[in-house]
């Protein structure tokens, strides 16, 4: 499952999505932050349940820095 | 200041020091005060008092380093709790970022998880959009603290002229329109309950959709149980309010949610301070034995701690207006499930009228009926932490929505004299009476001195029992009796402390003494300290659902002989 995400290009905002990926209830397995333009594109690889992503992408949608997101389930 | 006056800023709340002082200096001559506490803390819990009584955001100052640091545990609070509160900090310039110069702190690192929005502004031209962007943010959707940290160059510059755009997403936190077809659906499950019941946290309160739960409460023959915030909410001598659930709710409280069919949960994030554990409500709506719509502005809060059978994002008031609009004919509710949570809160009063009878000296309970009886009803009931605030949400009748202020979510010791400073500044011509106990109270006691400086006449009253009794209360039913560093010395004297800062002290000795000096303070606007006795011993909050436990688990008072699990 991957939270794919664009942020400011602010480590700020990069420090607010760690923090709450922190007591997300599943497994990072890669976290990935690219530069582009204005932008950071943050694509975090996750394993675990999928009601503890989908908490997790709730948390994150509330972040105002938070620009974009979306949620790819493994079998969607 | 130009973008305080536009957003109507009357006050600024905290404590200069070397990197703020720009910003205070630019108070100077202006309409703007500054209002100086003893305590960052202070001046904080000070916001969410104003923020709450006001409906907007207060903005709290502080210089960089412990000042900033200081701030964490209201910041913390305020989040916990939803509150609106604007936080800026002072910062090192930014020549020596990173140099861990003197009172250098990374404060938005600190706060990244407490708080909705935090900015380091780096350029005088972010200054003001950044200030604009928190205070929209903070009070935009479900609210809560934001912080906005400003390096001393940042604060000594001319100003550029224009304003950098913040790059945010704050469109999010509009709440979307209820969805129409959840909205019939809940409207059919609610009509057809036997045994419906509302339970209303503090987004009801937010959300000004006080009138509607009462309408749907009385549409529907429904029981309205409450949060410890959404206490805030409903007017106790409403006959259908059970009051608040939870290890320190009321019995028929506990007892309506727990043997409820339907219920409707609306702005509430499903703590298990209200619940005691999920377990059985999980499996209970798992099965279909119990039906539960859950309606809450932030998404993120639908299913969190339990899936309801129908989730609603949307605003409580919106939401509970087209639900009304929906229901059209109401099937046969159960009457006598009413006439049973009516027995059990008889019951409780009757039990707790017989145990305070029989205590030398005052017992909590009958000394909030009494406090009750002397304080207008329009009184801004303000508590710290600990056993007396829980005999509070037992025992407090709210009569106007917002006058219950607390610190629920966190539970911060010595939020009561802070929070009530800031309740009185934003509504001076409300009695505000402060419920505190005397751990909590020593905690933020030296803010005391804005009550004469500021001319902020709350009243205090200490529930005096010398202990942190809610943590002994612990030690002796799960700690089998092991006390461990709850008990106090008799220092201070908290009569000298009220003259220390100007202020009456008394020392009652009967109900009627207790009544007559805190009526006659605050009907006269005059501040006062009441030091109340009350014996450690005695002070045993009951009902207690305890932590883990079910709702109908609940400890009982002795004399109290119901169950809480309802025969149909």
């Amino acid at each position: 499952m991957n939270i794919n995400l664009v942020t400011p290009q602010s480590l700020d905002a990069v420090g607010r999505v760690v923090a709450i990926m922190r007591r997300a209830k599943v497994r990072t397995k890669s976290l990935v932050v690219v530069g582009e333009d204005n932008v950071y594109k943050i694509t975090a690889v996750l394993g675990g349940e999928e009601d503890e992503v989908q908490w997790l992408f709730n948390k994150l949608d509330r972040l105002p820095e938070v620009l974009h997101i979306e949620v790819i389930y493994k079998n969607s | 200041m130009e973008t305080f006056k536009q957003y109507k800023i009357k006050h600024v709340l905290g404590i200069p020091g070397g990197q703020i002082m720009p910003l205070f200096d630019a108070l100077y001559g202006q309409e703007v005060e500054p209002i100086l506490f003893r305590h960052e803390q202070g001046a904080v819990h000070a916001a969410e008092g104003y923020a709450r009584v006001a409906k907007r955001p207060a903005v709290v100052a502080v210089t960089s380093g412990p000042g900033a640091t200081n701030l964490v545990t209201g910041l913390t609070d305020a989040y916990m709790d939803s509150v609106p509160v604007v936080a800026l900090t002072g910062q090192v310039t930014t020549t020596v970022f990173g140099r861990d110069g003197f009172q250098e702190t990374d404060i938005p690192g600190i706060v990244t998880p407490i708080t909705k929005f935090v900015y380091q502004v780096r350029k005088p031209s972010e200054a003001a959009p950044a200030f604009k962007t928190a205070y929209e943010i903070s009070i935009t959707g479900r609210p809560g603290p934001t912080l906005i940290d400003l390096p001393r160059d940042v604060q000594l510059s001319e100003d550029p002229g224009f304003e950098d755009r913040i790059v945010v997403n704050r469109e999010k936190y509009i709440p979307p329109p209820p969805d129409e077809e959840k909205i019939r659906a809940s409207a059919k499950m609610l009509a057809e309950a036997k045994r419906p019941v509302i339970l209303v946290g503090g987004g009801v309160l937010w959300s000004g959709a006080t009138p509607e739960v009462l309408e749907l409460s009385k549409t529907l023959g429904a029981p309205i149980v409450s949060t410890l915030p959404g206490k805030a909410a409903i007017p106790h001598d409403y006959p259908l309010y059970m009051g608040p659930a939870g290890m320190h709710g009321r019995a028929e409280a506990d007892a309506a949610l727990a043997n409820a069919d339907v219920i409707l949960a609306v702005g509430t994030r499903f703590s298990d301070r209200t619940w005691g554990r999920f377990k059985e409500l999980v499996q209970n709506v798992k099965s279909g034995r119990v039906k539960l719509i859950h309606i809450d502005v932030d998404k993120s809060e639908i299913g969190k701690n339990v899936k309801p059978t129908i989730g609603v994002v949307g605003d409580a008031k919106t939401a509970l207006r087209k639900l009304i609009a929906e229901i059209q004919t109401i099937g046969e509710y159960d009457r006598r499930f009413l006439e049973w949570l009516s027995q059990i809160r008889k019951a409780y009063e009757e039990a707790m009228a017989k145990i305070a009878d029989g205590t030398p000296g005052f017992h909590p309970w009958r000394a909030l009926k009494v406090l009750r009886r002397a304080a207008p009803r329009d009184t801004i009931l303000v508590t710290g932490v600990g056993s007396h605030q829980m005999w509070t949400e037992i025992a407090w009748d709210v009569y106007e929505p917002g006058s219950y202020i607390t610190s629920a979510g966190l539970g911060t010791m010595g939020f009561c004299i802070p929070a009530s400073l800031g309740a009185k500044l934003a509504a001076p011509d409300r009695p505000v009476l402060c419920i505190d106990g005397d751990g909590s109270f020593q905690m933020t006691m030296n803010n005391l001195a804005l009550v004469r400086d500021y001319n902020l006449p709350i009243v205090t009253v200490i529930f005096d029992n010398r202990a942190l009794q809610l943590v002994k209360q612990w030690q002796v039913y799960i700690y089998d009796r092991r006390i461990v560093a709850t008990e106090f010395s008799s220092r201070p004297d908290f009569i000298k402390i009220a003259e220390a800062y100007d202020i009456e002290g008394i020392r009652p000795q009967t109900y009627e003494e207790l009544e007559s000096a805190v009526s006659k303070a605050l009907r006269g606007n005059q501040p006062l300290v009441v030091d109340l006795t009350i014996d450690s011993e005695i002070d045993i909050v009951l009902p207690w659902v305890k932590p883990g436990d079910w709702l109908t688990s609940a400890i009982l008072p002795p004399g109290m002989d119901v169950k809480l699990v309802y025969e149909h």
